[in-house]
C-alpha cells in the first residue's frame, strides 16, 4: 500500500507540473515567448507542444492503469 | 438550411427515440434507472464519459475560441481534462465506485453514515447540475436556432421534451446509449474534418501557413499572450477545471454504472484516450484550419462583416468549407447530437439525487419501496426538466460561459473537497464535511458575484471586490480548510472505518 501510495503521490506531482504549461497563457502578456511561434517542420512550436503534453498525459493515464497506481483495497482484500 | 441538414436533424432525433424505446423495455428496476443495472463495460462507459467532455461547448466552442484568439485560450480548456481524468483514476474512480451504489450520496453515508449529509449531497448535486443544464440549454438554444432556422423557445422546449423523454422512460441505459452513440458520431465528424483539412491544404505546413496568411495575428496566433487573464485568474481557471472534474456528480455517477472498480478503472483510461485523440485534433489541425478555410470568405460573412452565426459557427461553416452542404448537414446533426447527450446525463444526475438522495431522506420509509422511487424518479425529471427550460428562457440573454464557470466552482468547492476527506480522511466528522461544503458552496457563489462578471458587467460597478471570475483557487482550499477545522474542533472522531468491502 505504501508504494501505491507514493506512486500516486509522484504522478500527482508530475501531472500538476504538466498543469502549469496550462498556465502558460498567463506569463503570456508580460513574456510573450515569441520562440513558440517558431516553425518546426513547418508546424508552430507551441501545436508540437500541445501535441506533447496530450500524448504525455495520455501516457500518464496508461501508466497509472497498467503501473498499479490506484488505490485498490478491495482487490488486495480479496486476495 | 438545406434538406440534407434537415434530413440529419430529423434522423438524429428518431435515432435517438428508437434507442430511448429500447432502453425502456429493458428498464425495470431502481438500478436500471439510476445506474443502467451496473452492466456498462469499460468500453461502453469510457465512451460515455468522453462524450460529456466532447460537448457542443468543445466541439463547437473551442473551435471558435482558436478561430478568434488561436491556441492561447484553447490550450487551457483542452489540458485541464486530460489532467483532470488521470487524477480521478488515480485518486477517486476505484474507491467511488467501491463505495457507492447509485449516487455520491451513497458514497458520503457509506463512511459517515449521516442522512443529514445525504440530503446536503443531493441538494448540492442539483444545484449544480441545474446551473449547468440552465447554461446548456441557453447555448443550445442559440446553437440551434442558427443551425436549424428554429426560434430560440422552440428550440429549448424541443431539446426539453427529447431529454425528459430519455431520461424519465429509458433511464440511465438510454441517456448512456445516446452517449455512446454521439461520441462515435463526433469522434468519426472531427477525424474526418481533420482528414480533409489536410489533404486540402496539402499537409500541416500549407494548412499552417494558410492560416497565419489569413489572420491578422499572422504567426502570433501561435503564440501565448492573446487571452490577456491575469496570473491568478489563469491558474484559478486551470485548477477550477481540473478538481472541478472530479466533483461533477453526472460525471461521477457514470462510475456506477460499471459492475466493478477494475471496469471503473478500465472506463477511465478509455475515456482519456478517446479524449486526447479527440482533443488533439482539435488543437493542432481542426482549430487551424476553422482560419485557413472560413477566415475572410465572404458566403461565410453576415451583412455586418462577421461571421455568420458568431465564431461558434466556424467548425459548421468549416464543415461546408471542405465537404459540402452534405458534410455540413452531417457535423450539424452531430452538433445537435452533442447537445441532447449533455443535457439528458444532466437530467439523469438530477433525477437520481432527487429521488434517492433527497426523498430517500424526506421519506425514510419509502426509501425501501423501489417502484415509488422510480416513479419519484420520472416526475423529478420532467419537473427539473421544466424548471430548467423556464430559466433558460430567463437567462437567455445572460452570459452561457458565465454559468458553467459558476457549476464548475461549485463542483470544485463544494463537491471535489469532501469526496476526497470522505474516501481518506478517516477523522472527518458529520459536522465537518457538512461545514466545508457549505464554505465552499457559499463562497464559490459569494466570489463570483463580488468577481468582475456579475459585480462590474452585470451590477456595473466601477471596479470588481474579488479579482477573478474564477475563485476555485480560493475556495477549494476554504472548504478542505473549514471542514479538517470543524471536524478537529468537534474533537470527536469516533474511528469512522474507512470503507470496507
Amino acid at each position: 500500500m505504501a508504494r501505491v501510495r507514493a506512486g500516486q503521490v509522484v504522478i500527482t506531482a508530475l501531472l500538476a507540473v504538466v498543469a502549469l504549461a496550462g498556465v502558460a497563457p498567463a506569463v503570456g502578456p508580460t513574456l510573450r515567448p515569441v520562440w513558440l511561434r517558431a516553425m518546426v517542420g513547418g508546424v508552430p512550436l507551441s501545436a508540437w507542444l500541445l501535441l506533447a503534453i496530450i500524448v504525455a498525459l495520455l501516457f500518464a493515464a496508461w501508466i497509472i492503469s497498467a503501473g498499479g497506481f490506484q488505490d485498490s483495497r478491495a482487490e488486495e482484500t480479496d486476495r | 438550411m438545406s434538406y440534407v441538414a434537415i434530413s440529419c436533424f430529423l434522423v438524429t432525433i428518431a435515432a435517438s427515440l428508437l434507442i430511448t424505446v429500447w432502453a425502456a423495455r429493458r428498464s425495470r428496476s431502481r438500478a436500471d434507472f439510476f445506474v443502467a443495472g451496473a452492466k456498462v463495460t469499460s468500453l461502453q462507459n469510457g465512451l460515455a464519459i468522453s462524450g460529456d467532455f466532447l460537448s457542443a461547448t468543445t466541439f463547437l466552442g473551442l473551435t471558435g475560441m482558436y478561430f478568434t484568439s488561436g491556441i492561447d485560450p484553447v490550450a487551457t480548456f483542452l489540458i485541464s481534462p486530460l489532467i483532470g481524468l488521470p487524477l480521478m483514476l488515480l485518486w477517486i474512480a476505484g474507491p467511488l465506485r467501491r463505495a457507492g451504489k447509485f449516487t455520491l450520496g451513497d458514497v458520503m453515508t457509506s463512511r459517515l453514515g449521516s442522512q443529514s449529509l445525504r440530503l446536503f449531497s443531493g441538494v448540492t448535486v442539483v444545484i449544480i447540475s441545474i446551473i449547468y443544464l440552465v447554461g446548456q440549454l441557453v447555448g443550445a438554444g442559440s446553437l440551434i436556432s442558427i443551425m436549424f432556422g428554429l426560434q430560440f423557445p422552440a428550440a429549448v422546449i424541443l431539446v426539453g421534451v427529447l431529454m425528459t423523454l430519455y431520461v424519465a422512460l429509458g433511464g440511465m441505459l438510454a441517456a448512456t446509449w445516446v452517449q455512446i452513440v454521439k461520441a462515435v458520431l463526433l469522434i468519426a465528424a472531427v477525424a474526418g474534418i481533420a482528414a480533409l483539412a489536410l489533404v486540402q491544404a496539402g499537409g500541416p505546413a500549407a494548412l499552417y501557413a494558410r492560416a497565419a496568411a489569413v489572420h491578422p495575428q499572422s504567426l502570433s496566433l501561435f503564440q501565448p499572450g492573446a487571452s490577456g487573464m491575469s496570473l491568478f485568474s489563469s491558474a484559478s481557471l486551470m485548477f477550477g477545471m481540473v478538481v472541478g472534474i472530479m466533483g461533477l456528480p453526472h460525471l461521477l455517477i457514470r462510475i456506477f454504472t460499471v459492475p466493478d472498480e477494475k471496469a471503473a478503472r478500465g472506463s477511465m483510461v478509455g475515456a482519456v484516450t478517446i479524449v486526447a485523440f479527440v482533443f488533439a485534433l482539435l488543437g493542432t489541425v481542426v482549430g487551424p484550419a476553422s482560419i485557413a478555410f472560413v477566415l475572410g470568405r465572404s458566403e461565410y460573412l453576415d451583412a455586418a462583416g462577421l461571421l455568420r452565426g458568431g465564431a461558434n459557427m466556424a467548425s459548421i461553416h468549416l464543415s461546408q468549407a471542405l465537404g459540402g452542404p452534405m458534410l455540413m448537414g452531417i457535423v450539424a446533426a452531430v452538433a445537435f447530437a452533442t447537445i441532447l447527450a449533455a443535457v439528458s446525463g444532466l437530467v439523469i444526475a438530477i433525477a437520481t439525487a432527487a429521488a434517492h438522495d433527497i426523498y430517500g431522506v424526506l421519506a425514510p420509509k419509502a426509501e425501501a419501496n423501489e417502484r415509488r422511487e422510480v416513479t419519484v424518479f420520472r416526475v423529478s425529471a420532467a419537473g427539473m426538466a421544466a424548471v430548467a427550460v423556464v430559466l433558460a428562457f430567463a437567462f437567455q440573454h445572460e452570459n452561457v460561459a458565465l454559468l458553467t464557470a459558476l457549476a464548475l466552482s461549485v463542483a470544485a468547492s463544494a463537491n471535489f473537497p469532501i469526496l476526497v476527506l470522505v474516501l481518506y480522511w478517516p477523522r472527518l466528522t458529520t459536522a465537518g464535511a457538512l461545514a466545508g461544503g457549505i464554505a465552499g458552496l457559499v463562497g464559490s457563489v459569494v466570489l463570483i458575484v463580488l468577481g468582475p462578471a456579475v459585480w462590474v458587467k452585470i451590477l456595473h460597478h466601477a471596479a470588481p471586490l474579488f479579482p477573478s471570475d474564477y475563485p476555485a483557487l480560493v475556495t477549494v482550499p476554504l472548504a478542505f480548510v473549514t471542514a479538517v477545522a470543524v471536524s478537529r474542533l468537534e474533537r470527536a472522531p469516533k474511528a469512522h472505518p474507512a470503507p470496507q468491502v
